[in-house]
Parts: structure tokens; C-alpha cells; sequence
């Protein structure tokens, strides 16, 4: 029996070698996208959190500007200090890393 | 120690198992180098407070430096061992140590982390594939029998080692500060290995002895462990067995099996409520019981079945890891750490057994590198796994079926190996003449 699995061979290595290899390259993939998405996940959320509390505090600044201007009888001027083009609260594009987006290519289950 | 030559030794036909001979100063060197080579990235957790503190580097930044070292050890595994076998292994030790001495002062006189990872993490961890991988297939040249008992001693080193260094360094850090201990062990340890290099020989012959268990029957070996042109054929034939490949395998999925639980036993236990302190107690008697199997399993894998007692180390491995579903107390913690430290113990004493039985006195340099190559990567996805499954399910318990899984797939895996009673390539050197004049010489495979 030894033999003969060991004379099976696929690209001329024996064919216990490509399972393990295989395997193990899958188990990588998977867990290493797992991480990337948890990562990248992690990060949007905070993003989301700070632009929420700049919008807080860009609301509370601007209404207090526009009461001193309008002496009191203020018009709301909502603006988002230093937040992009996206509302408040909304998750920003988190950046990837380049090995996160490899592992996120390469992982077809993330 | 009186050394008697070679002629009268080989006459002593009835003698035990254990006799004066040069081949124990071969191996006490090879311990004494490995333990000191090799146990400074053991103690690299007593480096990480320090070096917070001075840089304020994040702990995974710091961290990093380790897994680059790991990696780099495993990859250039097989570059060391065809580095011994093509220039013997006294110059392969001469260059580990000059590279361990340039990686140790400079670490010390580090101030980016970018010198960390290049003299940390690149230069010793180079260092410490040379002093990893040749050195094996060195001592197998000194024995021809009871080559387990020589290995047994070795691998003792091994699980030694990481047990002395951290007291250690962390006593010279307490006293010196962490740039000028790296410094005071680099220097230290070099002139050590130097002093052990100048007794340190390739071969039996270089001494004027016959390796170690020869007897007056044996033919006498000749001196060609040196021979570029034997090593590169010796190679060709050798990369076409299934058993070069596999064992590379097998020990990459013994090292997955213990590097989890190794990484992880520390934060599994504190999980369960067991305090630091005893948590890293389980840890320091799961490496003292391993050293009982590290000197017991190359002596039984020699006498006895090569494959069985492998399978059965890696079996005991895995199985063990069962316990952990409902260990909650320290002492069965305790009771764990001794089961598994005999079974994680014996994992790797089998594999230079196995490279004799079936390459026999061949240069196995080179093969022992990939099976090095094979244990990094898997010393490095084992202690890497558990983090992202931990952060998927909020437990260990998939990273411990992955580590039993592996470890009972790295047995059945033995069992399928070639039988060990003859050699995979007895005549790939029966052709004296060099390869180039000989290009139709069919492999004995």
C-alpha cells in the first residue's frame, strides 16, 4: 500500500506532499482573508465613529457661530468639518493593506 | 577523555553501546552550539518590555522582528544545508558564528525598527539555519551505529536551551541594560563557539578515527563527504523519492500540531482563570518533560521500528490536545503539559533516524534543510492560526482541531513513508566516475 501511494504523483511530486501543501495553502487563505476582512472592518468602523463625533462637534461649532451672527435667532448651517463628501456616521472606504488585499484576491469565500 | 586510534577500536567487537570515542566530543559540540546559538530567539520575549520602553515601538511591531527571524531561519534551511554539505560543516559553523556576532553587537546599537528586522530578524535568523540544519548531518558522518543515542543528546540541547536562555538574559538585562546585554551575549557566545570550533571535525577521517560503532568487519569509509560532484548527484537521484518530499511534510504538520498549543496553552489557561505566573509554569514543565522524549525517541526510533515510534510520538501529540475541551483546573493543566511534552518531545528526534535508513551515509544535508524548511513554515502557521480563529469564534477550540488533526494526519503520513529496512538509492554512487561522464546513469529509484 506505501508504494503504491507513494508512486501516485501529480506534477511529479507525490501525492501526500500536494495534499498537505494544499490544505495548507486553503487554511492560510482563508484565515489570513478572515483577518484582512475583520481589519478592514475594524477600521471603517472607527473611521465612521470619529467622522460621527467631528459631525457632533462641527454641528455644535457652526451653531454657535450662527448664533453669534445672526444675534441669536440662528440659521442651522450644518457643515462637516474635515469629513469628505460622506455623511455622517457613514463607514469611509477603510484603506487595505497590501496584504490584506492580497489575501482578500486570492480568497474566494471573502 | 583518552582517545585510543582507530585501529584498536575497531577490534572491540563486544563493547555496550557506550564507549570513549572523539564522536562525543563531535557531539557535545553540536549541543553546545545549537543551545547557544538558537535559544537567544527562545529569550526574545524578555527583549520586548526593553525595547517599548526605549522606542516606544508597539508590541507588534517589536513582534514582527521574532516572525521574520522564524521565517527567514525556515527559508534559508535548505540553502544551509547544501552550504554544509558543499563546504563541510567547521566552515558552515565559522560563518554562522561570524553572522550571529555581527547580528547580536548590531542589534544592540539598534535605533530604527527597520535595523531590528534586519539584524534581529535577517542576520540571526540566517545564523541559526546554519546552526540548525548542518550541524545534524555532521554528527551522522561520526556514527555509524547508535547514531540515536548521539542524536538523543542533541536533541536535549534542544528543549534546554530555551529553558536556561531566558533566566539568563533577563539577569543581564536587570544588570547591563538591553543593548550592551545583546552586545556582552554576542560576544561571549561567539568566543565560545569559536573555541568549539577549533575542536570540531567534519568527518572521523579528518581525526584519523572510524566513526563511532564501526567494526573490524565493516568496510572502511572513505573520505568524499566534501565531493561537490558526489553531493549534486547524490541530490539529483535523491529529490526524485517520495520520502524526501514527505518527510518535509510531516514535520511541517508535527510543528502546526505544537506550535499552537505552545503560542496559545499561555492564553487558553488565563481564559480559564489561571493566573500568568502558573499559566507560563505550564509552559516551562511541558519543555522540561520534552527533554525526557527528546533523548528517548532517537534511541528507540534506532533499536526499535523507525516509523512506528514516530507515528506513535505524533499520535500521543495530537491525542493529548483532547484534554484541553475540558481542562479548567491548574493541575490538569499541569497533567497536560507532562502528556503532551512527551508526545511534542518526540515529534522531531525520529528525522535524522529516518534520513540514515533511507540515504544512509550519503551527504543529507540538503534533505534535512527542506525537512527544516517544512517545520519553520509550520512552526510559523501554527503560531500564527490560533489569532484569526480566535478573533472568528471567541475560542481556541477550532485552532485545537486543527492541532490534533494535524498531528494524527502527520502520523498516518509516517505509516505510508517507504519501509526503513533498505536504502531508497543504494547505488546512486556506484558509478565512480563524475557525473558528466556519465549522463545515462539510470537513478536507483
Amino acid at each position: 500500500m506505501e508504494s503504491r501511494l507513494n508512486d501516485l504523483r501529480i506534477f511529479g511530486l507525490p501525492v501526500q506532499f500536494v495534499v498537505v501543501v494544499a490544505l495548507s495553502v486553503a487554511l492560510t487563505i482563508y484565515f489570513g482573508a478572515y483577518a484582512a476582512d475583520a481589519r478592514i472592518n475594524a477600521r471603517a468602523a472607527q473611521n465612521a465613529t470619529q467622522s460621527a463625533q467631528r459631525f457632533e462637534f462641527s454641528v455644535s461649532a457652526s451653531d454657535a457661530v450662527s448664533a453669534r451672527l445672526s444675534g441669536g435667532i440662528g440659521q442651522r448651517a450644518p457643515s462637516i468639518a474635515g469629513g469628505g463628501g460622506a455623511g455622517a456616521g457613514a463607514a469611509q472606504p477603510a484603506e487595505r493593506q497590501a496584504w490584506e488585499y492580497l489575501f482578500l484576491i486570492a480568497c474566494p469565500l471573502h | 577523555m583518552a582517545l585510543k586510534p582507530a585501529a584498536s577500536r575497531a577490534t572491540s567487537r563486544r563493547r555496550g553501546p557506550i564507549y570513549p570515542h572523539y564522536a562525543w566530543v563531535i557531539v557535545a559540540v553540536i549541543a553546545v552550539m545549537q543551545m547557544v546559538g538558537t535559544s537567544i530567539r527562545m529569550a526574545f520575549g524578555v527583549f520586548i518590555e526593553p525595547l517599548e520602553q526605549s522606542f516606544g515601538w508597539s508590541q507588534g511591531s517589536i513582534t514582527l522582528a521574532y516572525a521574520i527571524s522564524s521565517v527567514v531561519t525556515a527559508l534559508a534551511s535548505p540553502f544551509a544545508g547544501w552550504f554544509g554539505d558543499r563546504f563541510g560543516a567547521r566552515i558552515a559553523m565559522t560563518v554562522g558564528t561570524l553572522m550571529f556576532l555581527a547580528g547580536m553587537t548590531l542589534t544592540g546599537v539598534i535605533t530604527t525598527i527597520w535595523e531590528l528586522y534586519l539584524y534581529f530578524g535577517v542576520l540571526l535568523g540566517v545564523a541559526q539555519a546554519i546552526f540548525l540544519v548542518p550541524l545534524i548531518p555532521a554528527a551522522m558522518h561520526w556514527f555509524k551505529r547508535h547514531l540515536g543515542i548521539g542524536m538523543g543528546v542533541i536533541m536535549a540541547s534542544w528543549g534546554l536551551g530555551p529553558a536556561l536562555a531566558a533566566p539568563i538574559v533577563s539577569l543581564l538585562i536587570e544588570r547591563l541594560g538591553w543593548q550592551d546585554a545583546f552586545i556582552a551575549l554576542g560576544v561571549a557566545s561567539a568566543l565560545v563557539m569559536l573555541a568549539l570550533i577549533l575542536l570540531f571535525k567534519n568527518t572521523p577521517d579528518d581525526k584519523g578515527v572510524q566513526p563511532y560503532g564501526h567494526r573490524q568487519s565493516d568496510p572502511a569509509t572513505r573520505r568524499r563527504v566534501l565531493d561537490p560532484a558526489r553531493t549534486k548527484r547524490f541530490n539529483r537521484y535523491m529529490r526524485r523519492t517520495a520520502a524526501f518530499w514527505n518527510m518535509s511534510s510531516i514535520h511541517f504538520l508535527g510543528c502546526v500540531g505544537h506550535a499552537i498549543i505552545l503560542v496559545y496553552i499561555v492564553p487558553l489557561a488565563v481564559k480559564e482563570g489561571i493566573s500568568p505566573v502558573h499559566a507560563a509554569g505550564i509552559l516551562t514543565v511541558l519543555s522540561a518533560v520534552s527533554i525526557i522524549s527528546r533523548v528517548v525517541v532517537p534511541i528507540m526510533s534506532d533499536s526499535m521500528g523507525t516509523r512506528m515510534v514516530m507515528a506513535i510520538f505524533f499520535t500521543l501529540q495530537g491525542v493529548m490536545v483532547v484534554m484541553l475541551f475540558w481542562t479548567q483546573d491548574l493541575w490538569m493543566f499541569y497533567l497536560f503539559a507532562v502528556l503532551f511534552g512527551i508526545g511534542y518531545g518526540g515529534e522531531t528526534g525520529g528525522f535524522p533516524i529516518l534520513n540514515r535508513r533511507y540515504y544512509g551515509h550519503a551527504p543529507t544535508g540538503s534533505p534535512y534543510g527542506v525537512q527544516m524548511l517544512g517545520a519553520g513554515l509550520g512552526m510559523a502557521l501554527g503560531g500564527w492560526i490560533g489569532g484569526p480563529i480566535f478573533d472568528m469564534f471567541g475560542s481556541y477550540d477550532i485552532a485545537l482541531w486543527i492541532s490534533i488533526a494535524t498531528s494524527l494526519l502527520g502520523g498516518v503520513s509516517i505509516l505510508f513513508l517507504e519501509p526503513t529496512n533498505e536504502l531508497l538509492i543504494p547505488d546512486w554512487e556506484a558509478d565512480d566516475a563524475p557525473p558528466e561522464r556519465a549522463p545515462g546513469s539510470a537513478p536507483a529509484d
